[in-house]
C-alpha cells in the first residue's frame, strides 16, 4: 500500500467519524422539527463548504511543494495529536467515550429547550443547528482531505475516501433512520489520530528535506509508532482516575 | 450573532485544544528545523527529533491531563 492508498483509507476513516457526527445532528433535527429545516440548513452549509473550497482550492498549487508540506505537515500534526490525545484519554476512562444516541438526545432536547426559553421560531433554530453541524464537521473533512492529499498530489484518492464515506454513512443512515450507534466511533477516533499525527510527522519531515528511510514505509513506522505509544499511555494512566478521589 | 460565537470557537480550537501539547508540538517542529539547519548533512538527526519531540509531547500532555483533578 502507497501513500495513495494510506491517504484514501486516512480521508475515508476520518469523514467516516465526521459525517456520522453531523448525521446524528441532522437526524435528530429533522425528528424533531420535520425535514424542511433540517435539508435546508445542510444544503446551505454545503453551499458554504463548497465556496470556501472553490475560492481557496486554487491557492494551493501555487505554493512550493516544499512550503506546502511543511504547512500542511504541521498543521496536521497540531490536528491529529490533538485528536489522539483525545482518543487517549477516553480509552483510559479519562473523558467520557462519545455515544451517538446520547448526542441525538441532546441535540433534541437543546432545540426544544432553547425554543422555549428564547422564544424563537424552532425552524429557524434547527436551520443554524443543521448548518452548523454541516459545515463544521464538513471544515474538517475538507482540511484532512487536503492534509493528507496536497502535499503530494494525492487528492483524488483523498478526495474520493471521503466521497466514499459521506455515501456509505448517508445510504447506510437513510436506510436506518436512526442515530448510527454501532459505529465503532471510538475506535475509528484512535485509528484516525493514529493515522493523522502519522502523516504530520512524514509532511513536516519532508518539508523540512529529510529523506525518510524506506521513503512511504517510513509513514507505516510512524503509524506504528504512535499506535504503541498512545496504548502505552492510555494503559498506564488509566489507574490514575482509578485511584483517584471522586 | 450570538448564536456564530460557538462556530468561531469552535474553529479556534480546530488545531489546538491544549495549550501544552499545541506548545510543545511547536516546539518540537523549530527544534527539528534549527537542527537540520544546523546538520544539514545529517537530516535524518532533524527528523528523528521531530518524530521524539512529538511522542514525547503526546504522552506528557496525556500524564498532565490524568494528573489533573476530577472536575
Amino acid at each position: 500500500m502507497g501513500t495513495g492508498g494510506a491517504a484514501l483509507g486516512a480521508a475515508f476513516l476520518a469523514s467516516v467519524v465526521e459525517v456520522v457526527e453531523a448525521f446524528t445532528i441532522i437526524l435528530a433535527v429533522g425528528t424533531v422539527q420535520g425535514w424542511r429545516p433540517a435539508v435546508g440548513g445542510s444544503l446551505a452549509g454545503l453551499l458554504v463548504l463548497a465556496l470556501i473550497v472553490a475560492a481557496f482550492g486554487p491557492v494551493l498549487q501555487l505554493i512550493p511543494i516544499h512550503a506546502l508540506q511543511l504547512t500542511v505537515g504541521v498543521l496536521l500534526l497540531l490536528f491529529g495529536m490533538r485528536w489522539l490525545r483525545k482518543a487517549v484519554l477516553r480509552r483510559a476512562g479519562l473523558i467520557p467515550q462519545r455515544d451517538e444516541l446520547t448526542a441525538y438526545a441532546g441535540q433534541a432536547a437543546y432545540l426544544i429547550t432553547e425554543a422555549s426559553r428564547k422564544n424563537t421560531r424552532l425552524d429557524w433554530l434547527a436551520g443554524v443547528a443543521t448548518f452548523k453541524a454541516v459545515l463544521l464537521e464538513g471544515l474538517e473533512v475538507v482540511f484532512i482531505v487536503i492534509a493528507v492529499g496536497a502535499a503530494r498530489g494525492l487528492l483524488w484518492p483523498a478526495s474520493l475516501g471521503a466521497l466514499a464515506a459521506c455515501a456509505l454513512v448517508l445510504l447506510v443512515g437513510l436506510a436506518l433512520r436512526r442515530p448510527l450507534a454501532q459505529v465503532p466511533e471510538n475506535t475509528l477516533k484512535f485509528a484516525v489520530g493514529v493515522m493523522l499525527s502519522a502523516f504530520g510527522v512524514f509532511w513536516t519531515g519532508e518539508g523540512l528535506g529529510v529523506a525518510w528511510p524506506g521513503e512511504d514505509l517510513a509513514l507505516v513506522f510512524f503509524a506504528a509508532m504512535f499506535l504503541l505509544v498512545a496504548l502505552a499511555a492510555a494503559r498506564a494512566v488509566a489507574p490514575l482516575r482509578a485511584e483517584a478521589p471522586q | 450573532m450570538n448564536r456564530l460565537a460557538p462556530l468561531g470557537r469552535k474553529l479556534a480550537g480546530f488545531f489546538v485544544d491544549d495549550a501544552f501539547l499545541g506548545g510543545a508540538t511547536v516546539a518540537s517542529v523549530l527544534a527539528a528545523s534549527l537542527c537540520r539547519a544546523a546538520l544539514a548533512t545529517r537530516p535524518l538527526i532533524a527528523g528523528a527529533l521531530l518524530a521524539g519531540g512529538c511522542v514525547l509531547a503526546l504522552t506528557l500532555s496525556v500524564v498532565r491531563a490524568a494528573a489533573r483533578p476530577p472536575t
